[in-house]
């Protein structure tokens, strides 16, 4: 952080040691903390000692707030872990909201984990914005463009119909809302994008391509800068830029990679110039392959052989390397 | 005199990458003159690579020699490397950007730079200068379809660059020429699709188009046309297209432009319909001159509809403990509280305020001053309070160095006007149109009701006043480099009442154009 005045290698190492050392000290320091703040013990005693005094010093009614706090912390992660959805109360910020339901808002958060770990929760902000009806409606939400939520709205959180439209509206039966089907539903859409993302990133684990998405994007992004800067200050140095791509991997696959942020379409190129291209369904199914030729000759042409490996099998979108290197390994091309 | 094809075939193709504008033309200069030295210089050896030569090829001297002898000013190149080499070279070295614009023009693609190569060149400029253009968002709607099952399957128009332009191209043929460029761009999910209008085939009666390996357009068609060119951005993963406005610099919106214009734009929301599912552009009341605000409001991730204090859980890290702070935060309870009594004691409280209003501004606005001066480094506790406020208002938005900046935003208030006397009704200057958030906050906005009598731009006579339900025609434009930012400012130093302020000031509406109605901006159902 501070600068070091003296160029002195040796102090450096020795500052960088001592750096790492209060690094390493903050980190055992946090784990301790949470540790004795996680103890059930904890807690039972501290309310012992204030119930002994009757004038409790202030370390130790601050102690006991943050203890509670603590616990309250861990209640709610032990729930965010057994259930994929949990509610929580949320108060509206805006002055003008304290004439819909005193501007209380009911959050929900829906939880997608895939492989062991737990993926950003998104959020489902509700308010009761009728008067006189406990109808839901929904204010904000995290959920992003590529799950159909107008639709499942539609479905499962129709607006209630509006009584001072000269009674024109009563005469049919608004739907019931419903909300838990409602969070189930988005949960899978949801859960089923996370998963088409998980299984794309174990096909190009397969075939030996380094991880895509965001690590990908950010090389790209720090190549661009630096030829950028490089052109202004020499301008020469072009090449590593080209350099990064084409690394043939297994079966001679160059890149595997989602097309569109929901996973629907992916696509696996080969060195030869072949791509694939497959329409995934919600559930990893392949709904439907086309295989290209983009060598001399044969531009444009259709490779059936390979549509059917790719469609063959079990289907599904998780196997589709597997099953190309058995047939390459196998029968060759 | 250059043997000419005379191809002066009327077609409806598009405009060819490799259809050449003589280097003098005004667009070419236009163009190149925008760009900045070390921009000019990656760009040629852009044009030089590989993939890119069928459409940007260089004067070479390949077959006659006698052209070398003619013309000593810039030698005449051999081979596409040595073009590379030189021009490499040349961004090693030091000099005006004037020489490399010269370069080009009068050396190296002597005989006419290509549209390809203009296309590439204005998405540059684009890049290099990310809120060069305003921006419409518009939102892709299905027509005629019943919410239910079937727009469940796929809700997302299906985007193919090549289907897609070869559509709108046989939209567009009949009525303009133009030329298509579509690239992805590398540093955000999106799709630039630049559509350049050359002409109507009913404006100029000759127009030739000419074959790829014809050398020049000739000079009387493209002298009197100008060009207009329009962008059209596609987010990939969301309904959602925009537009860049025809009011950009150096382009004359006169009414044919204007037309054109709106020809490409009506042509885009067909050329992506199929049989039984047609789309329409509707408006999303948000226009913003950054790619990265439209993103974040109008894009494939999160945040659309999270915007203002909403956006911590959009911006969610890990843990709950955003969550529960945003539950436990007393400032806005308290806020809503107030507002609540506000209400419920009718207008009375809301009149006091205005009268109150006028005196009391400037000296909150001194003290405002006064207590940020006396502590510069350190925070007093006032101060900390009001940064807190600003905080659980505005969450992890209107930062000033987020990128994400709405440069104008213009509200109506469509509520009637809290009773207060006359006096105090026409003691609000009009004419004060627009407030700056540059710096300075100049006016204070304690509370709605001062506000609107302080900075009414347009109101309605107030010829009788007595009528509870008046409601004057109140509108309140924001303009700056983030007006949200600005804003938060303000309410970090105490200009605006953080707890106050309304929550479409925090930009939690996500719109940059809208109407107040019951103290919100009521936004349209999905």
């Amino acid at each position: 952080m501070d600068e070091t005045v003296i160029p002195d290698s040796q102090h450096d190492t020795e500052l960088a040691r001592i750096r790492s050392q209060i690094q390493a000290l903050r980190t055992r320091r946090s784990l301790l903390q949470t540790t004795l703040l996680s103890s059930p013990h904890t807690l039972t005693r501290l309310n012992r000692a204030k119930a002994t005094q009757h004038a409790p010093p202030p370390a130790l009614t601050d102690a006991l707030k943050t203890v509670q706090s603590h616990h309250r912390l861990l209640q709610q992660t032990s729930h965010r872990l057994a259930a994929g959805a949990t509610a929580f109360l949320v108060q509206d910020p805006d002055p003008a909201a304290a004439g819909i339901d005193s501007g209380r808002v009911l959050g929900v958060r829906i939880e997608a984990s895939v492989r062991g770990r737990f993926a950003d929760p998104y959020f489902l902000l509700l308010h009761r914005p009728w008067q006189g009806s406990a109808a839901l409606r929904v204010h904000k939400h995290t959920i992003p463009p590529c799950v159909p939520l107008p639709a499942l709205l539609a479905r499962w959180l129709p607006a209630p119909l509006e009584k001072d439209k000269e009674g024109a509206g009563k005469r049919q039966r608004g739907r019931r809302q419903d909300l838990g089907r409602l969070v189930r539903e988005i949960r899978r859409e949801v859960l089923s994008l996370h998963l088409r993302l998980a299984a794309v990133e174990t096909l190009r684990r397969e075939v030996g391509l380094a991880p895509s998405e965001p690590a990908a994007a950010a090389v790209m992004e720090a190549t661009e800068e630096e030829d950028d800067a490089i052109d202004e200050e020499q301008g020469v140095e072009q090449p590593p830029r080209r350099s990064d791509a084409h690394v043939p991997a297994k079966g001679g696959i160059e890149d595997i990679k989602a097309l569109d942020p929901s996973v629907r379409e992916v696509e696996i190129t080969w060195a030869d110039g072949r791509i694939a291209r497959m329409k995934i369904a919600r559930d990893g199914r392949i709904e439907g392959a086309v295989v290209r030729e983009h060598g001399e000759g044969m531009r444009g042409r259709r490779n059936r052989d390979v549509e059917k490996m790719i469609l063959g099998g079990d289907g599904r979108v998780e196997g589709v390397v597997r099953r190309l290197l058995a047939n390459e390994g196998g029968g060759g091309s | 005199m250059a043997p000419r094809k005379p191809t002066a075939v009327p077609t409806t193709a598009a405009l060819p990458h490799s259809h050449r504008l003589p280097p003098s033309s005004p667009d070419v200069l236009r163009t190149l003159s925008r760009l900045s030295r070390p921009t000019l210089i990656s760009l040629a050896v852009e044009w030089l690579e590989e993939k890119n030569r069928d459409f940007c090829a260089p004067f070479l001297a390949d077959d006659g020699s006698d052209i070398e002898s003619r013309d000593e000013l810039y030698t005449v190149a051999h081979s596409y490397e040595e073009l590379q080499e030189t021009y490499e070279e040349l961004g090693a070295r030091k000099g005006g950007k004037r020489q490399v614009i010269d370069r080009i023009t009068e050396g190296d693609w002597r005989h006419g730079v290509s549209l390809y190569q203009l296309a590439m060149a204005d998405t540059r400029y684009l890049l290099d200068h990310p809120t060069s253009l305003r921006w419409n968002a518009l939102r892709l709607a299905r027509v005629g379809t019943s919410e239910g099952a079937s727009s469940e399957v796929d809700h997302l128009p299906r985007f193919h660059a090549d289907t897609y332009l070869r559509n709108l191209q046989r939209e567009v043929a009949p009525l303009a020429k133009a030329h298509y460029y579509i690239t992805k761009l590398k540093t955000m999910p999106i799709t630039l699709l630049r559509v350049q209008i050359h002409d109507t085939p009913y404006n100029t009666p000759q127009i030739t188009v000419q074959h790829p390996s014809a050398l020049t357009l000739s000079q009387n068609t493209t002298s009197e046309t100008t060009t207009k060119s329009l962008f059209a951005a596609f987010p990939t993963g969301s309904p959602f297209i925009y537009i860049s406005l025809a009011t950009s610099v150096g382009q004359s919106a006169g009414s044919d432009s204007r037309s054109l214009r709106s020809l490409i734009v009506d042509a885009i929301p067909k050329a992506l319909s199929r049989p039984q599912c047609r789309y329409v552009l509707k408006t999303t009341s948000l226009s913003a001159r950054s790619l990265e605000a439209l993103l974040s409001l109008r894009g494939p991730g999160r945040s659309n509809e999270a915007a203002g204090g909403w956006s911590i859980f959009a911006e969610h890290k890990g843990a709950g403990v955003g969550v529960m702070e945003h539950v436990k935060r007393p400032a806005p309870a308290q806020a809503t509280k107030q507002s609540q009594s506000q209400q419920q004691g009718g207008h009375g409280d809301g009149a006091n305020a205005g009268i109150g209003a006028p005196e009391t501004r400037p000296k909150g606005l001194k003290r405002a001053r006064q207590d940020s001066a006396i502590s510069p480094g350190v925070e007093s506790p006032a101060s900390k309070r009001r940064r807190l406020v600003a905080e659980g208002r505005f969450g992890c938005s209107g930062l000033p160095d987020d990128g994400k900046g709405i440069e104008r935003f213009d509200v109506r208030i469509e509520d009637a006007f809290p009773d207060v006397p006359e006096a105090v009704a026409a003691a609000g200057k009009p004419g004060m149109s627009g407030k700056k958030v540059s710096s300075k906050g100049t006016k204070a906005l304690l509370d709605p009701g001062a506000a609107s009598g302080d900075e009414h731009d347009e109101a309605a006579a107030p010829a009788d006043a007595n009528a509870s339900n008046w409601t004057p025609d109140v509108r309140f434009s924001f303009q700056g480099a983030h007006v949200f930012a600005g804003i938060r400012q303000l309410v970090g130093s105490g200009v605006v009442d953080g707890e106050k302020m309304p929550g479409w000031m925090t930009g939690e509406a996500g719109v940059s154009v809208g109407a107040v109605n019951e103290g919100r901006i009521m936004v349209k159902e999905n």
